[in-house]
């Protein structure tokens, strides 16, 4: 049976709290089980060593002197940090919770809590985070895309994407091998429902191409005459 | 005779716990990784009686949890043991707020009991099946707990997108099913009919089913959860 001190054996956790008192016992404790610790006592600070460190947990605290919490979780999963992340917070309304979740974090944890409490729960997030479950990346061929990063992979080259490209790549991988109208992308991808009289999916699709075949020659949508496209694996 | 005076020194709120009943029950090849199927009753039913309806499903080779409300409906006839009395997920007044809190609450509650099996068990995918309002429950699951859940499907219940505060990107992934009936008196079918073509407007693979018949979680119902699971890959 696993136990909290086998999960947390071993983790770069970064932990950004401004309350020395609080990071002080979160850092004392998960040192006590061999995990390397890092602190920050405010939002800049800690954005800063979330984005240039790989850790393998954040522990956040919602109210900062310098900003929120919020804003260091979103910030760092816009910038493609996909590390969990654990928000402390003193509030216990429920619109904050769900906010929480909103901006990308794992879970949250109400102060006052204990210390048992706290390597439950990071146990529990290790557990989910690992990559088994919800689709963080979609295969086709040679071609990968990383629902978190939202880039898209070539034979290992790492390709970015505007929004528009890979909300369209997207939607093509998840329906590979149908035949897709030009309406159905218009109303799926771009949330249009109406007929603009401007070729712009064509245009975004000759950028997707583009960009594919800077790295293969593979042609993965295929143009299926006055019916739409279909995108092919390999 | 000397006035005492009364005062309210302290008012508060703290919780409380009770025993709920879980099951969980594998099908398929010991130990292998396969998808893990959550099942949330209606108002008035229980793990037993629910378990039982949801029988079709066991033939899927994979992990079936029955998860049953926490909230007791006294059975004043005193005809039933305690523990074939109707459950409800949680409590509604028609206020909001109270609403989305007990969602919440009901919410950590699942989340908590996942958890715990993960620890013994290799899901490689997840999804929610709830009915009446253990499907307000199964959405409101998914959209929160949207890095964990795959596949949600509705019965006779609505999604409550609104609880997304219009992050539409971090949902993008779940596949959605609503079933419906046609003559439901309880939860009108048409709200439900909007909020599948938001998701799908969103960029959600959602589907809508009408069917014909009342709110109920018969057999057809089953059935086309079931179609729609195998066509998922279940």
């Amino acid at each position: 049976m696993t136990t909290s001190a086998d999960q947390q054996n071993g983790m770069k956790i970064l932990v950004i709290e401004d309350d020395p008192t609080v990071r002080t016992l979160v850092k004392a404790v998960l040192e006590h089980r061999g995990n390397t610790v890092s602190v920050a006592e405010t939002a800049s600070e800690g954005e800063r060593l979330a984005l240039e460190n790989n850790f393998n947990m954040i522990i956040l605290d919602l109210r900062l002197p310098d900003g929120n919490g919020y804003d260091v979780c979103e910030k760092i999963r816009e910038e493609g940090v996909t590390t969990p992340v654990l928000v402390l917070s003193a509030e216990h309304e429920t619109d904050v919770k769900i906010k929480i979740l909103n901006v990308g974090a794992d879970d949250y944890l109400t102060k006052p809590f204990n210390s048992e409490e706290l390597m439950a729960r990071l146990d529990a997030i290790a557990r989910r985070s690992v990559p088994k479950g919800v689709d963080k990346e979609l295969v086709c061929g040679q071609l990968k895309v990383d629902l978190i990063t939202r880039k898209m992979i070539i034979k290992e080259n790492e390709v970015d994407l505007t929004n528009n490209e890979f909300n369209l790549l997207v939607y093509f991988m998840r329906n590979k091998g149908k035949v897709i109208s030009q309406e159905e992308l218009a109303k799926n991808v771009w949330n249009i429902h109406f007929d603009t009289q401007t070729n712009y999916i064509n245009v975004y699709i000759s950028y997707l191409r583009k960009k594919m075949r800077e790295h293969t020659d593979y042609d993965f949508i295929e143009t299926v005459r006055k019916k739409g496209f279909v995108f092919q694996c390999e | 005779m000397t006035q005492l005076q009364r005062d309210v020194l302290v008012s508060g709120k703290t919780s409380f716990k009770i025993e709920v009943p879980y099951k969980l029950i594998e099908n398929g090849e010991k130990g292998k990784e396969k998808p893990l199927i959550v099942y949330l009753h209606g108002f008035g039913e229980n793990i037993k009686t629910f378990s039982e309806k949801c029988e079709p499903f066991l033939d899927l080779e994979a992990y079936h949890l029955f998860i049953q409300a926490p909230y007791p409906l006294y059975d004043r006839s005193r005809e039933k043991n305690v523990s074939d009395w109707g459950r409800a997920w949680y409590l509604y007044d028609g206020n909001r707020g109270q609403f989305i809190k007990s969602l919440e609450l009901a919410s950590e509650f699942i989340q908590e009991i996942i958890d715990k099996l993960l620890n013994v068990i290799s899901a490689n995918r997840l999804c929610v099946v709830g009915y009446s309002m253990g499907g307000y429950l199964a959405g409101f699951f998914a959209l929160t707990r949207w890095k964990h859940v795959n596949d949600v499907a509705v019965v006779g219940a609505r999604i409550k997108t609104e609880v997304l505060q219009s992050n539409w990107e971090n949902v993008r992934h779940i596949n959605v099913l609503a079933v419906h009936g046609t003559d439901d008196k309880s939860v009108k079918y048409e709200p439900q009919k909007k909020e599948i073509e938001k998701l799908k407007e969103n960029g959600l693979q959602a589907q809508f089913k009408l069917i014909s018949g009342n709110h109920d979680f018969s057999s057809i119902y089953i059935q086309e959860v079931l179609n729609w699971l195998k066509e998922s890959g279940y």
